[in-house]
């Protein structure tokens, strides 16, 4: 529980992918619409009294001067209060998890969290050098680094290690695909099998195309309230019981492993004991697959399974729909898509439908508990946020 | 014949003025265009697209006329800012023209301007279009120190309908083949042959003569045709036998315009010259002559938008067609400029790294605070130039230039180096078998060019593969620099 309590009452996600025809305010403006358009109690956009934001290229891409009025402006939200959050890609997440604060202090009765990110408007090559920006300070990042090769790093080292296969890492593009061609919202709806992975061509060895998110236009949102007002607003509200954020040092030199990511782990650790839960107690969770071996790392770090077992875990069937728990039902971000300060907010969407039982076709029966796994850089942050249906 | 002709008009001139007095100080000795006193200049932010904008709007705002009623645009120009897109579509974005609207670009001779008339005219005649919006539009410059240099800029627009306060007569042309004006494919600038009396009498007068006869120009009171100057305007005039022997339209303050020209002086014409019929004449030396005759029979409205003008000296002129530029502003997202930031990494450059005194992990870069125990107090040393392969990966997608991809990046453990988090680089590997890269592989440190930024070198530390038995190692644990034995 978070202080006195804070749930999420209303959840609004526009469809990520290629939107060339949407501006990044068009996204929020009509992410915003999706918030009120079936409500169902009494909650209205004159109720919300604060909002956040977490969008992380604003100034890499649209070359702005970072402000919450990028918020205000477009939705007339103006003067209420907007307060900017950039934490690279768990900054979602993070965002959440400081509108819970305030509304848990008693500052206010209900909040909005929204994510957006325009990432389209380049080319995908000049995204990922807007991505490198966000590294680290440059002078000190090697050069020919990428955002893929923050992660192929631990591929590299857990595929010398035996910990893992390079099938192991195909299947759960598979897997997350299969879910994702279940959700009306996801960028790439179709499924693919682990031959494609592999003959897909190669990004950063031994990542390939298939196992990495796409370069994806989104918006998503929440409104977050004092949990004793929820039933005012909806008559299955989902509380956030637990949250934790961690960080780790900013470059790949100075990690200490890899194989693991420190941040994560603390913040799950974190996050559990918050919610008086551990890990045996999720039902569904939504993990920061950036990278196909990130869902990897992920399993382990968060105490899915041992430390090690992250493949004969996901051979299993376990992550799967229908399996022991299911693990990014809305097809994650390789399926689903990863538009950077939106996926935080996007991952807790998908836990507040999967909870109220309106996940439709990707639905898992009888969710209780919902996770959320979100990692910025190359593991410097990560962000652990979990929900429990009222 | 159907009744086709145009309805209005509208002009636009930039307000720069470069004197021909000014060139001729730098340029003594070169002859300069007849009669004309300064040539237009068009502004920093100003070319071809916007100043055709400027003369459709004074045009369609002189009657009223709808931007949904146009259903045709033709652009002509020789100096439009792109090689291959179309000048037309940027021109009609600009003025809110449907999408669906055909367009169409007339673009590399100065004849351009008389056939994007005639385009129109054909097109209305036709029934394809029922209103027709022409865009002729210049901004030329010429080899500098040369009688060509000195070009004007200015922009009209005429609308061609059906019925219409005037209207087309025969059309004719006249073909050459040898230029004494070119502007070479990549090339900024027109050239000529320095002949001008063979220009006007070999090729201009027979061209125009001919297009003459062609038109049954007996029944044309006047000549429209622009002037290459000011001076070979008259002349021709004179030799042609006409009733006006000087343009209508005040060449001698903007010079040459190029395809635009005789559209220029046929609006002139137009204003001053009610219920006359004009030959309307576009020539170019070496290519030929194209021309049709126009009957005025209403009152066909000229606009104008001619803003006071400014002089402008011939430094300006340069920079503003970009012969001379000056110093960009430092872009914010600059990695490897001259900033104070830079000058602070100075370690890098030698490679230097902090000895810990505490728990003795070598801090790579040099921090304030130990990666490792958080203690303040260090030794500066000279980093090992040596090491091995920590985690690698190939990098096939990258924005590195101007080496090709794949590239390998990694991170590296110094050699001898035991702290937890410190003692380790990142870097990028060259001279390497990339297919052969692995863990635990032995690599030596190399001092490289990373990149250029504002014609500053970046130069720092990439890793090559060694073998074992290539290099010697010195006493203090740091390999020599010889750089024999790269695998």
């Amino acid at each position: 529980m978070i202080g006195s309590g804070v749930s999420v009452v209303a959840a609004g996600l526009v469809r990520f992918g290629e939107r060339f025809e949407s501006s990044y305010e068009d996204l929020m403006v009509d992410v915003w619409g999706a918030l009120f358009d079936t409500p169902e109690g009494n909650l209205t956009q004159e109720r919300v009294e604060a909002a956040w934001l977490s969008t992380a290229l604003g100034g890499l891409i649209r070359r702005e001067a970072v402000t919450g009025a990028s918020l205000a402006d477009p939705l007339c939200f103006y003067p209420r209060p907007v307060t900017r959050i950039e934490n690279a890609c768990a900054g979602g997440s993070d965002a959440i998890r400081n509108a819970a604060f305030a509304v848990a202090a008693g500052i206010y009765d209900v909040v909005v969290v929204l994510g957006v990110e325009k990432m389209r408007d380049l080319p995908t090559k000049a995204s990922l050098i807007a991505q490198r920006g966000t590294m680290s300070h440059l002078w000190w990042h090697p050069r020919g680094a990428t955002s893929p090769y923050l992660f192929g790093q631990h591929a590299t080292v857990m595929l010398e290690q035996g910990r893992i296969t390079r099938e192991d890492m195909a299947l759960v593009s598979v897997k997350n695909h299969d879910h994702g061609k279940l959700n009306p919202n996801a960028f790439m709806r179709k499924s693919i099998t682990v031959e494609q992975v592999l003959a897909s061509p190669p990004v950063c060895e031994p990542l390939t195309v298939l196992d990495c998110c796409p370069t994806t236009d989104g918006a998503a949102a929440v409104v977050l309230c004092r949990s004793d007002l929820a039933y005012q607003f909806t008559d299955a509200p989902v509380e956030l019981v637990g949250t934790g954020l961690a960080t780790d040092t900013m470059y790949s030199h100075t990690k200490p492993h890899f194989g693991q990511q420190a941040a994560a782990i603390r913040a799950g650790i974190d996050a559990y004991k918050m919610a008086g839960i551990g890990p045996k107690d999720v039902d569904i969770a939504e993990l920061h697959d950036c990278f196909t071996v990130a869902e990897l790392l992920a399993y382990e770090d968060l105490g899915f399974c041992e430390r090690g077992g992250a493949s004969t875990w996901l051979r299993s069937g376990a992550p799967a729909l229908g399996g022991a728990l299911p693990c990014n039902p809305s097809g994650g971000l390789l399926s689903k898509g990863h538009p950077i300060g939106a996926t935080g907010v996007a991952q807790l969407c998908e836990v507040f439908w999967q909870l109220r039982g309106e996940a439709g076709q990707r639905q898992v029966d009888g969710a209780h508990i919902g996770l959320t796994h979100n990692v910025g850089g190359n593991g410097q942050v990560a962000c652990v946020n979990i929900a429990r249906r009222m | 014949m159907i009744h086709v002709g145009i309805e209005a008009i509208g002009i636009y001139v930039p307000p720069g003025r470069l004197a021909i007095a000014e060139l001729r100080q730098y340029w003594p000795g070169v002859p300069t265009p007849g009669g004309v006193q300064t040539v237009s200049v068009a502004g920093f932010d100003e070319d071809i697209v916007t100043m055709g904008v400027e003369a459709a709007e004074v045009t369609l705002a002189s009657i009223d006329a709808p931007v949904t009623s146009i259903d045709l645009l033709v652009v002509a120009t020789c100096s439009s800012p792109y090689g291959e897109h179309s000048a037309a579509a940027e021109i009609g974005r600009a003025l809110g023209l449907s999408p669906t609207v055909a367009i169409v670009d007339l673009a590399g001779s100065t004849l351009g301007g008389v056939t994007a008339v005639q385009t129109a005219q054909n097109a209305v005649l036709a029934g394809s279009a029922t209103r027709a919006l022409v865009v002729v539009s210049e901004r030329r410059r010429g080899v500098p120190g040369s009688a060509v240099e000195a070009l004007g800029a200015a922009a009209i627009a005429l609308l061609v309908v059906q019925g219409g306060p005037s209207k087309f007569g025969p059309a004719a042309s006249f073909r050459h083949g040898v230029p004494t004006r070119w502007r070479s494919e990549n090339s900024p600038v027109l050239r000529n042959y320095e002949d001008a009396r063979y220009e006007l009498t070999g090729q201009i007068e027979p061209a125009v003569s001919a297009v003459l006869g062609g038109l049954a120009a007996s029944t044309s009171t006047h000549l429209a045709i622009g002037p290459l100057d000011v001076r070979s305007h008259k002349s021709l005039s004179q030799s042609m036998k006409f009733e006006s022997d000087s343009a209508s339209f005040d060449f001698s303050h903007t010079g040459d315009l190029g395809a635009a020209g005789p559209l220029v002086d046929l609006a002139g014409l137009i204003a001053t010259q009610p219920g006359s019929t004009i030959a309307c004449i576009g020539v170019e030396p070496g290519s030929g002559a194209v021309g049709f005759t126009l009957a005025l029979e209403g009152v066909v409205t000229v606009a104008r938008h001619q803003p006071e003008p400014v002089s402008v000296s011939y430094v300006e002129y340069l920079q503003r067609f970009g012969v001379i530029e000056g110093t960009t502003p430092p872009s914010p997202i600059v990695p490897y400029a001259a900033t104070p930031g830079a000058a602070r990494a100075d370690s890098e450059g030698s490679l230097a790294g902090d000895r810990c005194e505490a728990c003795g992990s070598l801090n790579v870069p040099p921090r304030r605070l130990c990666i490792d125990c958080g203690a303040g107090r260090f030794v500066r040393e000279r980093a090992s130039r040596v090491g091995e392969v920590v985690t690698f990966n190939v990098q096939h997608v990258v924005a590195v230039h101007p080496e090709p991809s794949p590239v390998a990046v990694g991170v590296i453990r110094l050699k001898g180096e035991k702290g937890e988090r410190g003692g380790q680089i990142s870097a990028m590997f060259c001279d390497s078998n990339l297919d052969g890269l692995s863990v635990g592989q032995a690599v030596e440190l190399v001092y490289r060019r990373l990149g250029v930024d504002d014609g500053l070198v970046k130069y720092g530390w990439k890793v090559r593969t060694v073998t074992t038995t290539s290099r010697s190692e010195s006493s203090d644990g740091h390999g020599d620099l010889t750089g024999k034995g790269s695998s």
